[in-house]
């Protein structure tokens, strides 16, 4: 295999894994904001 | 209201204005950085194209070690003060090392691969790295299953306190067992194109890691929020008296 294909690989899991994180981050960030509307209705509904 | 991590009360605040910018801000300075390493830096002698390897591999290390270094200060801090910012900024840091030293591993196994002819070996650098990994892994399982959030800041707060010993070793085993590992390279020794390229990588995953932290930290404090408003709650609901 070409040393280019191990230098290609890194940097592209490099991205792949600050990107994915990235992701996570705003997808778990959308459920918090969830979770919290969903309090101030129940907290409301009481 | 018990004392110790409901000492600060969390909040719901959306982040601050300048996470954007600053995450923003670190994508381009990494991508620049990239660019130049790639382009401005010539094959090396031995490595060749694989020393640009090297541009994500020592930045992703670096800033792992910082993340480490800083769930130890605030976790003493946590520790002093009981202020559950403390905890939480300690957990962000701990999530944020934890990946970048995975990626660490991945990196330097593509990089070895090529130079040493094996994915992994039992290396003490490498030894250690994957131990430091473990113990963080673990730090965030404890997190995970335990549910009472004051314990959860005092048992990870002692946690993040002795995991930190692993640091200083994992810094020093190239040193103190020279095997196949390199020793840590100083700026005399580097050729100023490559140094420039490590140099400006270095700050871009600096100020993307401050930005991941930051981020991390903001999402905690708003899942606390929620948290401890839904026990409120459900308190209220049960016709507990709380205050």
């Amino acid at each position: 295999m070409s040393e280019w294909n191990y230098v290609i690989g890194a940097y592209a899991l490099t991205w792949a894994v600050l990107v994915g994180y990235a992701v996570y981050l705003r997808g778990r960030d959308r459920r918090a904001l969830a979770m919290l509307d969903d309090v101030s209705h129940t907290e409301e509904r009481l | 209201m018990n004392r110790g991590a409901n000492a600060a009360t969390p909040d719901s605040r959306p982040a601050p204005r300048w996470l954007a910018p600053l995450g923003a801000g670190a994508l381009l300075s990494l991508l620049a950085a990239q660019a130049f390493g790639f382009l401005a830096s010539p094959p090396d002698r031995d490595m060749g194209h694989l020393q640009k390897i090297m541009y994500v591999h020592v930045p992703t290390a670096w800033v792992a070690m910082l993340a480490f270094t800083l769930v130890f200060v605030a976790s003493a801090l946590y520790l002093w003060r009981r202020d559950e910012r403390h905890d939480l900024f300690a957990a962000a840091n701990a999530e944020v090392g934890l990946i970048l030293t995975g990626l660490t591993l991945a990196l330097g196994s593509i990089w070895g691969r090529p130079t040493w002819g094996v994915w992994w070996t039992w290396d003490p650098r490498l030894t250690t790295t994957a131990i430091l990994f473990m113990i963080y892994a673990g730090y965030l399982a404890l997190r995970a299953f335990t549910d009472d959030a004051e314990r959860r800041a005092r048992w990870s707060a002692a946690i993040g306190i002795l995991a930190f010993l692993n640091v200083p070793i994992v810094y020093m085993s190239v040193r103190w067992w020279r095997t196949l590992h390199q020793v840590q390279s100083s700026p005399r020794t580097m050729d100023r194109t490559y140094l420039w390229a490590l140099v400006l990588n270095t700050l871009a995953f600096t100020l993307l890691g401050a930005y991941l932290v930051l981020r991390r930290y903001h999402l905690a404090r708003r899942e606390r929020a929620a948290e401890a408003r839904l026990e409120e709650a459900s308190l209220a609901h049960g016709g507990v008296a709380y205050v």
